[in-house]
């Protein structure tokens, strides 16, 4: 696992010239401070930019490359951010060109293997992502935990499978298939009083009407139904009469079915136009349509009983929240009743589209099955020219509805159909007579009849065969993929589930770390419905979710911590660092002392980066961790230099580790002995003026020390005789630092000499054993007097 | 903390499919389609519709020959 050795960045966001961050070969933590506007994000944004490409924040504002130049940095020269990991040789820098060309140089194959790993781990929080998570839809929370976790392939399978299936079960040639074989199977009944499913079935049906003719044999096969065929045909004198009777017999059937059927077929164009027509010349009001979720969305919030203010909620605008709420009423109406409107002409259009198809299969039968009949030749010419005309009007309807616009039929349709009809029902009627004029025996004329059934049954019996095997086809794909996505739901849900499952169980357990003895209990994530994830706790005792309805903004912050906690320790698989980047906004102290605990237990082998702006919580920080190996910086604006960071003293020892022999300690020694003081004069219970806020943290050190010897006076009174308070009120630091901004420099022997006095007085109030000051609170029973936590070190208390 | 080991999506998917080719009252021809696709990395919609229209084109092929050739 990986952490920062060394983050320089350089003429890149806030800093111009170069900003070292040593984190040591250790790889220590850090804290670093700094005010507001002061430039600390830059060192987040640079990290996310060396391993990311992007920086999240400034992109989603569309501010991209040229935001990460620094404002003065000069023409030709690169912004560079370089970061060295810790392990063998896994260094790397990144530069962007005035020209915003990226360029990265990494050390080895081993630095990208690094780099690419952390792409996909969690490293840095912001204030402004905690609650993001929080105030998504239950939706696009699943879809985020599914992508922290790497599960788009499993939404990629899943949308594959479902995308599939829905376009199958839409697929013409497969609603096609069954329109067709339910008006075939409609027609079978109308004609032989039964379904014929198959050929089987149908040489069961043929034996069973030829069984009055006793031919003499039984119809079990093919060869069976050839021979009752033709020994049918050969009933009484003419062969060949009877079999042009029976054709004669199918064409009447063929004619009049299909006249029929074009009646019916004018009447639903009729109504389809009308209907549609309308609408479309209503295309405006129709494109408000999309507008009907949002609508609707909307009228559940303006009628909750949440919602009072007169305006708008969606664009704020001044608005009677009572008009608005009759506005939006009536526009649903509207809406709603122009969506029926919709329906019912799409209802029309699929009808009037079936029915043309039908229309023009049984014209091409008629125009083609029947050339063996002579003296039809109208009827024929006739189909021929319908079907023509048919197939445009099919591709027409499609697209006028497609494109909302007034569906017009081809030139001449209304003629030629009409003109179809005609001729059908002089087909039907010449075809009968034509019949007639053959002079059949009534036993003739029976087994013309039915061999014309037989033949008739027969090929819808094909049909049928031939729409039941694309439906089959498509069924056994389309089950097989409903089965899968049925399952694969389940599936994912478990492996979702014990994903939550997993997180859960940190999420709840460092929850309750922040939030020990409170009425919010067992946090935790779950599934909500099919499609939706959402936290869930109990609150006094009772399941309750989402975490707004009770939780105060602390909580729901502390909740977007903790979530990010988890999933970094669950998830990351290349990253034991994190950069927390002032996240503690809406905590209370006691809640930020709680959040360092949580770190230092629960991360203890993490290198954690903490930046501010708030001093509070940095010295919190620095009292809880100095202890443990952070490091301290602060960074300031420096103007047209950009940000200038420095060390931030945190210990005595590391004070004067660090600063003994450089240039110009003397604000750091001003701030050691401010911090001394404040820590001993807290733990003295030392009274001094109320101040506000950060007033208060901005005592200085004569201040401190006055008040300090005056409390002694009264309880510790040869304390207040040690010289070493003498000694510090003389120096040159108490002495000429009366201002925070007081420019002497106390240089040389001087320095030494201050060191000494502030250890003196550290060990007088301190305990070498416990490291612990010497407080007020903890009195030695039986005696005048108080003591560290351990109780090794003693002062006189009265 | 111990971590329950957390299958990867690839992992869910392998048992998944495996256990779906298992089951005879699938279509397994269907089935092999999805897992070869997923194998070649290309599980689409569109391929995926691609693929079932080659299959079902074949097999109505065939029982078209069958069905016709008898009758």
């Amino acid at each position: 696992m990986t952490k920062l050795r060394k983050l320089a960045v350089s003429g890149f966001r806030g800093a111009r010239f170069a900003l070292p961050l040593d984190f040591s070969n250790k790889s220590k933590s850090l804290a670093i401070f700094g005010e507001n506007a002061a430039g600390k994000s830059t060192i987040t944004d640079a990290l996310e930019w060396f391993l990311t490409d992007r920086v999240g924040h400034l992109w989603r504002e569309d501010c991209k490359q040229e935001a990460l130049r620094h404002v003065l940095i000069a023409d030709g020269e690169d912004s560079t951010v370089a970061v060295e990991f810790n392990g063998d040789s896994l260094a790397g820098e990144k530069r962007l060109s005035s020209a915003l060309k990226t360029s990265i140089d990494l050390a080895n194959d081993n630095t990208r293997a690094v780099v690419e790993g952390l792409q996909d781990d969690r490293i840095i929080l912001r204030h402004a992502d905690i609650v993001a998570f929080l105030d998504q839809q239950k939706g696009a929370k699943r879809k985020a935990i599914a992508d922290i976790i790497g599960y788009e392939e499993i939404n990629k399978f899943r949308d594959a499978i479902q995308g599939t299936l829905n376009a199958l079960k839409r697929e013409p040639a497969y609603t096609g298939a069954k329109t067709n074989a339910e008006t075939l199977a409609g027609d079978m009944v109308r004609d032989v009083g039964q379904i014929v499913p198959d050929r089987q079935a149908f040489l069961t049906f043929a034996q069973n009407i030829v069984a009055p003719f006793k031919l003499g044999s039984e119809i079990t096969d093919e060869a069976t139904f050839a021979e009752a065929v033709k020994a049918l045909n050969a009933i009484g004198n003419s062969e060949e009469k009877i079999k042009k009777a029976q054709r004669l017999d199918q064409l009447a059937k063929s004619c009049t079915a299909l006249a029929a059927d074009i009646t019916t077929f004018v009447r639903d164009v009729e109504a389809f136009v009308t209907s549609y027509n309308s609408l479309a010349k209503e295309r405006e009001s129709v494109n408000q349509l999309r507008l009907s979720d949002f609508l609707n969305k909307g009228q559940t919030v303006i009628e909750s009983e949440d919602y009072i203010d007169d305006a708008c909620p969606f664009c704020l605008s001044a608005y009677e929240l009572g008009a608005l709420q009759s506005e939006v009423a009536k526009r649903i109406d509207a809406m709603s009743a122009i969506q029926k409107r919709l329906d019912a002409a799409k209802t029309l259009k699929d009808a009037v589209l079936q029915a043309i198809l039908s229309i023009e299969m049984q014209a091409k039968a008629i125009g083609g099955s029947y050339t063996d009949v002579t003296g039809f030749d109208d009827l024929s010419a006739a189909t021929k020219t319908a079907r023509k005309l048919l197939r445009a009007a099919h591709q027409g309807l499609t697209a006028a509805f497609d494109g909302l616009t007034v569906c017009e039929a081809p030139d001449g349709l209304d003629d030629y159909i009409a003109r179809l009809q005609h001729c059908c029902e002089t087909g039907a009627a010449k075809a009968q007579e034509e019949a007639g004029k053959l002079g059949l025996s009534e036993q003739e004329q029976k087994a013309a009849t039915t061999l014309s059934s037989l033949r008739t049954l027969e090929g819808q019996v094909q049909d049928y065969e031939r729409a039941q095997r694309v439906i089959d086809a498509y069924e056994a794909q389309i089950l097989t993929l409903d089965a899968v996505f049925e399952r694969f739901v389940t599936v994912q849900n478990a492996a979702l589930q014990s994903v939550l499952d997993t997180i859960s169980a940190d999420v709840g357990k460092f929850y309750a770390k922040l939030h020990p003895d409170e009425s919010v209990d067992n946090v935790r994530l779950t599934m909500v419905g099919e499609e939706g994830v959402e936290f869930q706790y109990a609150f006094h005792c009772k399941e309750v979710q989402p975490p707004r309805k009770y939780l105060s903004e602390s909580h729901l912050n502390s909740l977007g911590v903790v979530l990010f906690l988890a999933n970094a320790r669950i998830f990351n698989t290349q990253a034991k660092f994190l950069v927390l980047d002032d996240i503690v906004t809406s905590f209370d102290t006691s809640h930020r002392r709680r959040l360092l605990r949580l770190l230092r237990d629960e991360f203890s082998d993490w290198q954690i980066i903490i930046l501010t702006h708030e001093s509070v919580w940095f010295e919190i920080i620095k009292r809880e961790m100095a202890q443990h190996g952070w490091k301290f910086h602060e960074v300031c604006a420096d103007g047209p230099n950009g940000i200038v960071l420095d060390d931030s003293p945190a210990s005595l020892k590391e004070i004067i580790a660090q600063k003994k022999g450089k240039d110009d300690v003397t604000n750091d020694l001003r701030k050691l002995l401010e911090m001394v003081l404040k820590e001993i004069c807290a733990s003295l219970e030392v009274k001094v003026a109320f101040r506000f806020n950060e007033w208060n943290e901005k005592r200085m050190a004569d201040e401190l020390i006055s008040q300090l010897k005056s409390t002694l006076g009264d309880k510790s009174p040869d304390l207040k005789k040690d010289a070493v308070f003498s000694d510090l009120a003389g120096s040159a630091l108490v002495a000429n630092l009366v201002s925070h901004h007081n420019a002497d420099k106390i240089v040389g022997e001087d320095i030494d000499v201050l060191l000494e006095d502030i250890e003196k007085l550290v060990s007088l109030f301190s305990c070498p054993e416990c490291e612990r000051y010497i407080s007020a609170r903890i009195e030695v029973p039986g005696e005048r007097a108080i003591s560290c936590k351990c109780g090794k070190t003693q002062i006189p208390w009265k | 903390m111990a971590i329950e080991k957390i299958q990867s999506a690839s992992e869910v998917l392998d048992a998944f499919m495996s256990e779906q080719a298992q089951d005879e009252s699938l279509d397994q021809t269907t089935t092999a389609v999805i897992a070869g696709l997923r194998g070649d990395d290309k599980l689409t919609r569109t391929n995926l519709l691609r693929k079932l229209d080659e299959v079902r084109k074949a097999a109505l092929k065939d029982a078209t020959m069958q069905s016709e050739g008898g009758s």
